[in-house]
């Protein structure tokens, strides 16, 4: 059974290029354009993993990582978040909130491939 | 906007001048005043410095009130161009917003589209790499196996023909057997008709004496001499018979020569027909060995280039994510000058450069943004980093 990522950012060429970069190893992908809307899909759906912008509008991606780990079905989902924010300030609130992985964009897509093949769910 | 700026410069000098104006010509008075008295100690000592005090005082004083009646009229003015240049910033900088939002949200489509159009490229290009290199039945090369296919035709050809040969010699030796055995089969049949045409001849002499003895015999050998006349007839039709046998084998013997002769004739034309064929078999599958090396060289060079161009699309896609943080940094630029609209429609004069800029920063999200904050030297966006927690 292939394995299934959402994707959540406001970009949606950023989207684009980590939906081609997942699916072309094999993933199926969905994506959201905020947080949300993430939440909303969640809701029904098998996942696997998240990467997850962190500035967002409507509801931006630590805030959605804490509302993730309350959900009884996705406490111990992993969650990437890929953003341009490379403060430690930043890092640690993401780790705080509960985020596996924290990727500066621009990434590479081989990094961004060792990172979900590491921490996806079996 | 620069002749604003430039009179609100003058307009806090002249405040300052106009402390200097009232202070200066009384200070100048004092220091007269007290000279004049050093010098007129023992005549006349209060009079003269006293009267250059009270002048020294009083042109301070006019000079004081003309410049603050300049300056209330300074002032008048300033708040006119205050007026102004708040109407003036809450037209201009909500259309420089828009223009930036424009631009951005034009700009995060293009790329959008451009990395849609990217990543299908890569994507058929991947397919088509797949397709050319391998077999999904053999998990083989497609290249290979053609090729293979190719040489394992060759070797059916070869194997065709070699046994297609020995068929045909089979088939001249089975047919020179015959010939050999119906010559033998004729030539024993000639053979038996000279013995029967002797024994017909041999049997019309003894005849031929049976009648002389018969006719010796007188009337008595009569009936004999009847007998023995049959029996002459019999041996010449025997006779007769053995010379058409004979002349049939001969017949027969001469058909299965010439028929000997046109088989060797048409085994040969048969052999010659084979080896060209197999010849020419073997030239068109060595000229289609050819074109498949060829077409091997070309789909190789093909897949190079096809692999190039998709490993340079995907270095252009990874690129393009610099239009996220473009995308950012333009978002703050269009919410800043938003707020700063929206705080001089306000009517809010004393702007605080330095808070304004915290506040600033709380919102970045770009390295570049801090860099450029501070005044350093912008970099380039450091390379990706990825951290475990």
């Amino acid at each position: 059974m292939r394995k299934q990522i959402l994707i959540v950012d406001d970009s949606a060429s950023l989207r684009q290029v980590v939906s081609i970069t997942l699916e072309n190893a094999g993933y199926d992908v969905i994506d959201a354009e905020d947080g949300a809307k993430a939440l909303a899909m969640l809701d029904g759906k098998k996942v696997h993993l998240v990467i997850c912008d962190v500035n967002m509008p409507v509801m931006d991606g630590i805030t959605f990582v804490k509302k993730v780990k309350q959900m009884p079905n996705y406490r111990f989902l992993p969650i990437i978040m890929l953003t341009t924010e490379s403060r430690e300030s930043r890092k640690l609130e993401g780790q705080a909130a509960g985020a596996k992985a924290w990727v500066v964009k621009p990434f590479q897509p081989e990094q961004m491939l060792a990172a979900v093949s590491k921490l996806i769910l079996p | 906007m620069k002749s604003a700026l430039s009179f609100k410069l003058l307009s806090t000098q002249s405040l300052e001048r106009g402390q200097l104006f009232f202070w200066m010509p009384i200070l100048l008075g004092i220091i007269a005043a007290a000279t004049l008295l050093s010098y007129f100690e023992k005549a006349d000592p209060l009079i003269a410095p006293g009267f250059i005090l009270l002048i020294a005082i009083l042109t301070g004083w006019l000079l004081q009130r003309s410049h603050s009646h300049a300056i209330e009229r300074l002032k008048q003015e300033q708040k006119q161009i205050n007026l102004n240049d708040a109407a003036f910033y809450t037209r201009v900088l909500p259309v420089w917003s828009k223009q930036v939002n424009t631009s951005h949200r034009d700009g995060d489509q293009a790329i959008a589209k451009l990395t849609v159009l990217f990543g299908e490229i890569v994507s058929k290009l991947g397919t088509m790499l797949k397709m050319s290199k391998h077999n999904s039945a053999t998990g083989k090369d497609h290249e290979k196996s053609f090729i293979e296919a190719v040489a394992s035709s060759q070797r059916d050809i070869q194997s065709v023909f070699k046994d297609l040969k020995a068929a045909l010699e089979t088939v001249n030796d089975s047919k020179d057997m015959l010939l050999a055995e119906v010559t033998m089969y004729s030539a024993n049949m000639k053979d038996m008709a000279d013995e029967a045409r002797q024994v017909a001849f041999q049997s019309q002499i003894i005849a031929l004496n049976a009648e002389i003895e018969a006719a010796r015999a007188g009337e008595a050998g009569r009936a004999f001499a009847a007998v023995v006349s049959e029996m002459r007839q019999l041996a010449y039709i025997s006779g007769d018979t053995s010379k058409k046998m004979s002349k049939k084998a001969e017949s027969i013997d001469a058909a299965m020569s010439r028929f000997y002769g046109e088989d060797r004739e048409m085994s040969a034309k048969e052999s010659l027909h084979v080896s060209r064929a197999e010849s020419m078999l073997n030239d068109i599958v060595e000229r289609f060995n050819v074109i498949t090396h060829e077409l091997e060289d070309s789909v190789k060079a093909m897949e190079g280039e096809s692999r190039q161009i998709r490993d340079d699309i995907s270095s252009a896609l990874v690129a393009l994510q610099f239009q996220d943080r473009v995308s950012q940094v333009m978002v703050h630029v269009a919410d800043n000058i938003n707020a700063l609209s929206e705080l001089i429609g306000s009517g809010t004069h004393n702007l605080d450069a330095d808070n304004w800029l915290r506040e600033m920063e709380s919102h970045f999200s770009v390295d570049e943004e801090y860099t450029n904050l501070r005044d350093t030297e912008s970099t380039s966006a450091a390379p990706s980093a990825l951290t475990f927690f």
